[in-house]
């Protein structure tokens, strides 16, 4: 894969990370930050970051160093996208800033099903 | 013994560099190119080059030389700690100037180049605190105080692995 030449590419006299590098960068150098708690911080840097960051984040959140961990906070942030009225009784609830769910490629469901049960979502089981 | 051919190249400002073929071949583009140009001695303009970028991209395809070509395409997470002393030392420039090397290694198709640079980048990140990592690479939080809780919130989980 090579990166198609666009944002600030060649103009010679760099400008700041952000100015010079499309995302496709970002998505390399974030690959050697092994831990999750770098890329969080990557995340909260600013919005192009997020935007560059969520999507590793949220690719295959349930599996870390190939051992399922369920979060029940990266649950309930997932639970948000179920129509809010729903389960929450409260119109006022924000929906997310990214649409986390769709960078999903890697999700064992039966278990994700499981924990969001146990985490006190009985009505995760009419969805 | 066999014949050391030399492939002309030209930076964006018309600086001319005289490489071994072996050399240029680092560069995927180059080595395609070369392949369908054949025999030539018309120097290949590289016009998203400036010289003294092109001089450390030359430096490090002769010091690699005769590397084995790796072809590692995958998005699995990788190590950024095992970059030799040499390659160590070529990465202490200007963050300009390594932003440049980045593009440069794009552009030319060397990816060992662009990994070893894109690396040295995540070192610089590690570690660090969302403001430490500002304060590295003078860039500014557009966040609201609002927005920036709104993402903390729902990315919560990271901070616990």
């Amino acid at each position: 894969m090579k990166i198609s030449q666009n944002k600030n590419d060649f103009k010679h006299n760099p400008g700041t990370i952000d100015q010079v590098f499309a995302p496709e960068y970002f998505h390399i150098i974030f690959r050697y930050l092994l831990n999750n708690k770098d890329l969080h911080s990557c995340l909260l840097v600013n919005k192009y970051w997020a935007s560059c960051a969520v999507p590793i984040l949220w690719e295959s959140p349930f599996k870390i160093n190939d051992k399922f961990i369920p979060s029940p906070k990266l649950i309930r942030t997932y639970l948000t996208f179920i129509v809010v009225e729903n389960f929450h009784n409260c119109s006022t609830v924000k929906r997310p800033l990214y649409d986390y769910p769709s960078f999903l490629k890697e999700l064992p469901f039966d278990r994700f099903l499981n924990a969001a049960i146990a985490n006190g979502y009985p009505e995760a089981k009419n969805h | 013994m066999a014949e050391l051919k030399k492939v002309k190249l030209t930076s964006s400002e018309g600086t001319e560099f005289i490489v071994d073929r072996k050399v240029a071949e680092k560069s995927v583009l180059l080595k395609n190119m070369l392949e369908d140009v054949g025999e030539s001695d018309m120097a290949i303009p590289l016009p998203n080059v400036t010289g003294p970028i092109l001089n450390k991209v030359i430096d490090y395809c002769t010091h690699h030389r005769d590397d084995p070509f790796v072809n590692q395409e995958d998005d699995s997470k990788k190590v950024s700690d095992d970059i030799d002393d040499w390659d160590a030392e070529f990465c202490k420039v200007d963050q300009g100037t390594l932003f440049e090397l980045i593009l440069s290694a794009n552009y030319l198709d060397i990816k060992p180049l662009l990994d070893l640079t894109c690396k040295t980048v995540a070192n610089m990140i590690k570690g660090k605190t969302p403001d430490e990592i500002r304060k590295t690479f003078n860039i500014i939080n557009d966040f609201t105080p609002e927005e920036e809780e709104h993402v903390r919130k729902e990315n919560e989980w990271c901070e616990e692995r």
